[in-house]
């Protein structure tokens, strides 16, 4: 409950967003249960996507990039005085979507049980790659620049000593680096001291005069009831996208938007306070959060920013993501699916009665916000380990993070390849271990179908261009 | 030419893109070097990270002069997104918010608030160091929001909040931050 409350309300805050909200708080778990910490996690994340919706509603500003769409129909909805029509079918269609989708994922889970047994060393490292290489498609920034960024996530992962030796690397004699470098401390300082920089260049607070939010509960209801096809193709749409690493709901709710108008009528006046075009946004952006789990549980390649911070979380808790969690750990993956479920309901109840009621949140100056998380931050990463290093870390992750957004570089990448690090090199040493004269990867029919899906995608620029000029000059 | 107009040229073509790269090339250098002190097992993979590393900075950092078609390759976004659908309608409804995207390099190291924000946190953990977290902290949001010209009443609930926080980190982490170099909680060193 204090996890939904608090992710609708960071969510609610245009600048600040599910990622920060995780990472700040992610330190804190740390004296909590695995189970219960990673349960906080989820519902911070649901909570904030359907939080960003009411500042998308309220003050045509998305609290979250997940929300963007929403801001389309759901502030001209606002501006005709439907304001409350508009939050409460926000409310209905992110709390159908997040549900639906979670309802879907427990009836697959016996078939990702079968597809995840399939995979072993070589293919847990080339599904690494894989998610990495398609990372870089669905982020902005070119391709070379999202695997750089990939690569050195990857590289500061040699800090201290590796799974397989007990030689220490790069430690310079300091005890304190033997253990590495911290994804939680990456995870801090790109995705809240970074954002904190950001913000505060970009100043103030987004509504500068008083949001009326007048219209009716009831009647935003029935929008959505009037609706069933678009509510439960963009609840499928959310799903699908966020089974896709590197997506994540800031792709799903354009996609489920721009496919909402694809099938209305010309005259349905989209842009103009269409109760479709809010449900299309926000059905997929809650629906995005259960299809991200498969990706980030089955095989430890996140989903989206949020998702890296949840498998941080779970690495954290000593949970590995992968055939244990569908089988030894079931119970940890059944507490998930059952806590988003049941958080739906709440975000039903909440957002109707309560965060309708809640716009003056919209309007908090974030000049007030950012000292305050700046100090979350340096106190959660001393709070890791109890040492200076991670400080520092926090820091110059912070600053790295910043310009690496800022030349649309890709963070998601960056932080990926630490949070994955180990487990990459952990997987490819065993598979040259299992190789013989014919690398092990040439052997296995799985690891040749990865190998061509990473090839595909990082050439398909290249053949694309050739393509394009080729028909151009026919 | 003369030295200022070298220095100019010079500082025309290194902005916060290239500080970054030569910085993120200069790691993977110095790792990769590093790897060949370790036995086979351990250096491998920071090896193959590093090599990776080295190409996609040089690459990026020499893009302008590469042949068009691996310009093209290096320099293009291939985000599957349709950008265009994206970007407009944002900037359309929303406006652009951010004013430092296309600042000039000169810019990055004036008195923009980011470079404030980023000095005074520096500040802070310095003095955390010195002094203990928890005493530090209360000044170091006064010091931030004073400098953002917020009201004294403001100033003064957001510092003490803030101290209440860094307390609470203290006894729920159960971590020494009320102690630096120079300060051992209550006595100077």
């Amino acid at each position: 409950m204090f996890g939904l409350v608090f992710g609708t309300v960071i969510g609610m805050i245009p600048g600040l967003g599910p990622n920060l909200g995780m990472a700040v708080v992610l330190p804190l778990t740390v004296q909590i249960e695995g189970i219960a910490a990673i349960l906080l996690l989820v519902s911070i994340y649901s909570g904030a996507m359907y939080g960003g919706s009411v500042a998308a509603i309220l003050i045509n500003a998305p609290g979250t990039a997940a929300a963007a769409a929403t801001t389309f129909d759901g502030y001209p909805m606002s501006r005709k005085g439907r304001a409350r029509d508009a939050l409460s079918i926000s409310a209905i269609s992110s709390a159908f979507g997040g549900a639906f989708t979670i309802v879907i994922l427990i009836f697959l889970s016996p078939v990702l049980v079968f597809i995840v047994l399939l995979f072993g060393s070589p293919e847990y490292f080339l599904i690494a790659v894989l998610g990495l290489a398609l990372i870089t498609i669905v982020s902005e920034g070119s391709m070379v620049k999202g695997l750089t960024a990939g690569s050195f996530g990857l590289l500061l992962t040699s800090i201290g000593l590796p799974v397989m030796t007990a030689e220490p690397r790069y430690t310079f004699g300091y005890f304190t680096l033997y253990n590495g470098i911290s994804f939680v401390v990456a995870l801090i300082g790109v995705f809240a001291i970074g954002e904190m920089v950001k913000l505060a260049n970009e100043q103030g607070v987004i509504a500068q005069s008083d949001v009326e939010v007048e219209g009716s509960l009831r009647s935003g209801a029935k929008e959505v009831l009037k609706n069933p096809v678009t509510t439960i193709k963009s609840a499928l749409i959310g799903g699908l996208i966020g089974a896709i690493p590197g997506a994540g709901a800031s792709i799903s709710n354009f996609i489920s938007y721009g496919e909402a108008m694809r099938a209305s009528d010309a005259e349905d006046g989209f842009g103009e306070g269409n109760p479709k075009g809010v449900i299309a946004s926000e059905a997929a952006n809650n629906g995005t959060v259960s299809g991200s789990l498969i990706p980030t549980l089955s095989f430890g390649i996140p989903g989206s920013g949020s998702m890296a911070v949840l498998l941080g979380g779970l690495l954290m808790h000593g949970i590995r993501p992968g055939p244990d969690l569908f089988t030894t750990n079931l119970y940890v993956t059944q507490s998930i699916f059952l806590a988003l479920l049941v958080g739906n309901l709440v975000i039903l109840v909440a957002g109707l009665l309560l965060f309708t009621r809640a716009g003056i949140i919209t309007r908090i100056d974030t000049t007030y916000i950012i000292p305050i998380v700046i100090c979350f931050a340096v106190l959660g990463s001393y709070g890791l380990r109890n040492n200076w290093f991670d400080v520092i870390s926090v820091f110059a992750f912070g600053v790295l993070g910043y310009y690496m957004s800022k030349h649309d570089y890709s963070i998601i990448a960056l932080v990926l390849g630490i949070v994955l690090g180990t487990i990459v090199e952990e997987n490819l040493y065993r598979s040259m271990q299992l190789s013989g004269e014919v690398p092990v990867f040439l052997t296995r029919p799985l690891s040749m179908l990865l190998i061509v899906a990473i090839l595909v995608i990082l050439l398909g620029p290249v053949i694309k261009n050739r393509w394009g000029g080729q028909k151009g000059t026919t | 030419m003369t030295l200022t107009n070298r220095l100019s040229r010079v500082s025309d073509r290194v902005g916060s893109e290239q500080i970054m790269l030569l910085a993120m090339l200069s790691i993977a250098v110095y790792m990769f070097i590093g790897s060949y002190s370790f036995s086979w097992a351990a250096a491998f993979f920071p090896r193959i990270m590093a090599s990776a590393t080295v190409l996609g900075v040089l690459l990026l950092l020499f893009r302008n002069y590469l042949p068009a078609a691996l310009k093209q390759y290096v320099s293009t976004s291939v985000s599957i997104v349709n950008e265009d659908v994206r970007t407009e309608q944002i900037e359309e409804q929303v406006g652009d918010r951010s004013d430092e995207t296309d600042q000039t390099p000169e810019m990055i190291w004036g008195s923009s608030p980011g470079f404030v924000t980023v000095l005074l946190m520096g500040a802070y953990i310095f003095g955390s160091y010195l002094v203990g977290m928890l005493w530090v902290t209360p000044f170091f949001v006064a010091a931030y929001l004073l400098w953002f010209e917020v009201r004294w009443l403001y100033v003064a609930i957001l510092s003490a909040f803030s101290f209440g926080l860094a307390y609470t980190f203290m006894r729920l982490l159960l971590i020494d931050i009320d102690s630096g170099l120079l300060f051992d909680g209550g006595m100077l060193l």
